[in-house]
C-alpha cells in the first residue's frame, strides 16, 4: 500500500454520522505514516464506521500506555523499538556509545523492559493489545565489527525475547511474530535515517506499510475459514488412484512426493484443530474408500467428512459438502490440482476460496501450506473445536430423524436427553467468537469489536448468556449467545446467534423460555435486521409474532408461551 | 497534465479543499496545512511523480504554485 492509497481509503470512509471507532497507536517515535497506514488498513476491515487512530506523545511510551489504560480505545497497537529500552539506542539522542555507556544501557534496559511488561499487562486488562517487537537494526554501538555478535547486542535481544515470552501468556495481548515481519520486510529496507532525524519517524514507507498491515491482522482478525474440501489424485497423493490402485499413489521422499505428505500432515493438524475436512474426487466411491484406508496415510479416514466420490461435476460435490456441513461457501477453501476443476467450482461457488495444489513444485507447495495456516489459523483452540466433526455427524443422523412427522419429532426429542446449560457470557471468549462468525441464525449480522462487546457486558442492565448443549448423542459445546439490555421487565436483545450445528433441536425456543423464566421478563424486543443470510431468524420471529419481523420486533411472554412447541430440555442455569 | 496530477495530490492530502480552491492553495490559506500535512503532501507527490524532493526544497514549498514550478523544473 502506498500513502496515496491509504489516503484514498480514508477519504472515502463513512462520515462521522455513521459512528466513529477509535483505535490507539502507542509508540515512542513520531507515528506519522504508520498512523495513516494503520488507519487505512483497519478502515478496510471496519467499513461500517469511520475509523480513527489516536497516537500518543512522542518519546513517552509508558505515559501513552498509562493514558490509554485510563481511557481505553477499541484496541491498541503498540510498536516497540530499541529506544524503548534506552533512548541512546536511537539516533536522536546523543547520550554516548562508549563501552561504558553501552554497559550502562544494558544494565538499565532490564528495568525498562519490566516496566513495559507491566504497563502492557495493565492495558491488556482494559482493551485488546497488538504488540510489535523492535524491528529496526540496533545502531552501531558495539565495539565489535557488525558481523560479530557482541555481548551487549545479545543481552538486549535476550531481554526482548524474554519480554515476548512473557507477553504471549498475557490475556488480551497478541504479539506480532517477528518471523512474519522478517519475511515481508527485508531488514536492510526498514530504517529511514533521513526521515528519522528530520521528523522523528524512523521507518521507510514500505516497512511502515508492512507493519500496519500485519498489526491490523492482530487488531481486527479475519474470521478463520471453517472447512477445506480437497481433491485426491495429484493433490492428497501423487498419482491416479483409479489407474494405479492404492499401491500406486505416494506421499513420501522416495517417490518424490513429499509435498503431498506435508499436505496430508497439515490437513490432519487442521482437522485436529476443529477444521472440517472433506473430499471431492472424480472417481468410483469404492476405489476412493480403498485409497483412504491405505496404510501410512497421514490423515485418518474418520476425520474426512463427507467423502464425495462420483463422476459428476466438482461443483455439485462441493454443494453437497456445504449442505452436509451447513456452512456458507465464504467459510470454505477448495484445493485441487486441476485449473479446470478450480475454475468450474469457482464459477458456481464464487465465494469459495479456490487454491491450486501445485503438484511437482515443492516451493509452491510449501507456500500453499503457509497460506492454509493463515486462512485457518485461530488464536486459541476451544472445546468446541474438538466436538465439531462429531456433532456434525450426529447432527446428520438427527436431521434424518427429524424429517419425519411432527409427532415423531416430538418423540425423538423427548428421548434425546437434551440438556442446556445457561452460562454467563462475561469472562468467556467464546460468546464473542460466536457472535462474530455466525451468519445464518444471527439476529442482525452485526460484528462486534472486543472493546464494545466488553462495554455491553459491563453495563449494570446487561443480560448476556452463552448456552452449551448436549444430548445422548454427544455434546455440541457452547453453541449460542444472546445479549441485551434490561429495562424493567423488558429485555432489548442486541445480539443473538445460534451455531448452524445446533439447528433443528428447538434450542432457540429453549433459549427464550430460559430468558423469560430466569429473568422474569414480560417481553423481548429484538434488534432484528435482515441480512443476505439470516432469514432463519426472520422466519423464526415471524412464527412467534403476528407478522413479519422488523427492527424492534416485540415478543411478549404470553405470545411466546402460546406459540412455543413442546420442549424437553433439562436446563442448567448458571448465569446470574 | 502535470498540473492535473498535482491537483490530484492536493485533493488526496486535503480532501476538504474544494476543487476550485486547490490551484490557489497555500500554507497560509489552508487551515489543515500543518507540518504533518506537508510531509504527507510531499510523500504523495513523490509517489505520483517518482521524484525525490530534498528537505530544503520541502521547506520552500508553501503553495500550489511554487510546487508546480518546482516539479516543472525537476521533470523538465
Amino acid at each position: 500500500m502506498r500513502l496515496s492509497d491509504a489516503l484514498r481509503i480514508l477519504n472515502a470512509a463513512p462520515g462521522r454520522d455513521a459512528g466513529t471507532i477509535t483505535f490507539g497507536l502507542a509508540c515512542s517515535f513520531t507515528a506519522l505514516h504508520l498512523q495513516t497506514f494503520l488507519a487505512a488498513h483497519v478502515q478496510q476491515r471496519r467499513s461500517d464506521r469511520r475509523v480513527e487512530v489516536a497516537a500518543g506523545l512522542y518519546g513517552d511510551l509508558l505515559g501513552t500506555l498509562d493514558a490509554m489504560t485510563a481511557s481505553p480505545p477499541e484496541a491498541v497497537a503498540v510498536v516497540l523499538e530499541w529506544t524503548d529500552l534506552d533512548p541512546r539506542l536511537g539516533l536522536r539522542d546523543l547520550g554516548g556509545w562508549r563501552p561504558a555507556d553501552v554497559r550502562d544501557i544494558v544494565g538499565g534496559a532490564g528495568e525498562r523492559v519490566a516496566a513495559l511488561a507491566s504497563a502492557l499487562a495493565r492495558l491488556a486488562a482494559r482493551t485488546p493489545v497488538a504488540a510489535a517487537l523492535p524491528s529496526l537494526p540496533l545502531p552501531p554501538v558495539a565495539h565489535t565489527p557488525g558481523w560479530l555478535l557482541d555481548p551487549a547486542g545479545a543481552a538486549l535481544r535476550r531481554l526482548v525475547a524474554h519480554l515476548a515470552a512473557e507477553l504471549v501468556d498475557v490475556a488480551g495481548v497478541r504479539l506480532l511474530d517477528p518471523q512474519r515481519v522478517d519475511l515481508r520486510s527485508p531488514a536492510d529496507g526498514r530504517l529511514d535515517v533521513k526521515s528519522y532525524l528530520t521528523t522523528g519517524f524512523p521507518y521507510r514507507m514500505a516497512h511502515a506499510a508492512t507493519l500496519a498491515a500485519l498489526l491490523t491482522e492482530l487488531l481486527v482478525p479475519p474470521a478463520p475459514k471453517k472447512g477445506l474440501i480437497t481433491d485426491l489424485d495429484e493433490t492428497l497423493w501423487r498419482g491416479i488412484l483409479g489407474e494405479e490402485g492404492p499401491g500406486g499413489v505416494f506421499w513420501d521422499l522416495d517417490h518424490h512426493a513429499q509435498g503431498h505428505g506435508l499436505y496430508q500432515q497439515v490437513l490432519a493438524a487442521l482437522a485436529a484443530s476443529g477444521v472440517l475436512v472433506a473430499v471431492a474426487s472424480k472417481a468410483d466411491p469404492e476405489v476412493v474408500e480403498q485409497g483412504l484406508v491405505a496404510p501410512g496415510l497421514l490423515i485418518e479416514r474418520d476425520t474426512l467428512f463427507p467423502v464425495e466420490a462420483s463422476w459428476g461435476a466438482k461443483s455439485d460435490a462441493v454443494a453437497r459438502v456445504l449442505a452436509a456441513w451447513n456452512v456458507g461457501p465464504e467459510s470454505v477453501v477448495f484445493v485441487d490440482d486441476s485449473p479446470t476443476e478450480l475454475a468450474e467450482v469457482q464459477a458456481v461457488h464464487p465465494a469459495i476460496e479456490c487454491l491450486r495444489f501445485p503438484t511437482g513444485d515443492e516451493t509452491a507447495t510449501y507456500a500453499l501450506l503457509e497460506r492454509l495456516r493463515d486462512l485457518f489459523g485461530k488464536e486459541r483452540l476451544s472445546g468446541e473445536d474438538a466436538l465439531r466433526l462429531a456433532s456434525l455427524k450426529s447432527g446428520a443422523a438427527l436431521s434424518a430423524a427429524l424429517d419425519d412427522s411432527p409427532a415423531r419429532q416430538d418423540a425423538f426429542l423427548a428421548a434425546a436427553g437434551q440438556e442446556l446449560a445457561c452460562l454467563a457470557a462475561a469472562g468467556d471468549q467464546r460468546p464473542l467468537e460466536l457472535v462474530n462468525k455466525t451468519n445464518q441464525f444471527n439476529l442482525n449480522g452485526r460484528r462486534w469489536g472486543e472493546r464494545e462487546w466488553q462495554d455491553l457486558l459491563a453495563r449494570e442492565d446487561a443480560v448476556a448468556v452463552c448456552l452449551a448443549y448436549r444430548d445422548k448423542y454427544g455434546p455440541l459445546g457452547k453453541i449460542s449467545t444472546i445479549a441485551g439490555r434490561r429495562d424493567g421487565a423488558t429485555l432489548h436483545v442486541d445480539a443473538w446467534v445460534l451455531s448452524c450445528r445446533a439447528f433443528s433441536r428447538r434450542i432457540e425456543y429453549a433459549t427464550l423460555s430460559c430468558l423469560f423464566e430466569r429473568w422474569n421478563l414480560d417481553a423481548l424486543v429484538f434488534d432484528y435486521r435482515p441480512t443476505a443470510r439470516n432469514h432463519l431468524v426472520g422466519d423464526f420471529l415471524a412464527t412467534m409474532l403476528d407478522g413479519p419481523a422488523g427492527a424492534g420486533a416485540r415478543l411478549t411472554r404470553a405470545a411466546f408461551t402460546e406459540r412455543c412447541p413442546a420442549l424437553y430440555f433439562h436446563v442448567v442455569a448458571e448465569a446470574a | 497534465m502535470l498540473e492535473e496530477r498535482l491537483v490530484g495530490c492536493f485533493a488526496l492530502t486535503f480532501p476538504d479543499l474544494a476543487p476550485e480552491e486547490i490551484r490557489r492553495a497555500s500554507m497560509a490559506s489552508v487551515a489543515g496545512w500543518d507540518s504533518v500535512a506537508a510531509i504527507n503532501l510531499v510523500t504523495v507527490i513523490e509517489e505520483e511523480f517518482g521524484v525525490e524532493l530534498a528537505l530544503d526544497e520541502i521547506g520552500e514549498v508553501a503553495s500550489f504554485a511554487t510546487l508546480l514550478d518546482l516539479l516543472s523544473q525537476k521533470l523538465a
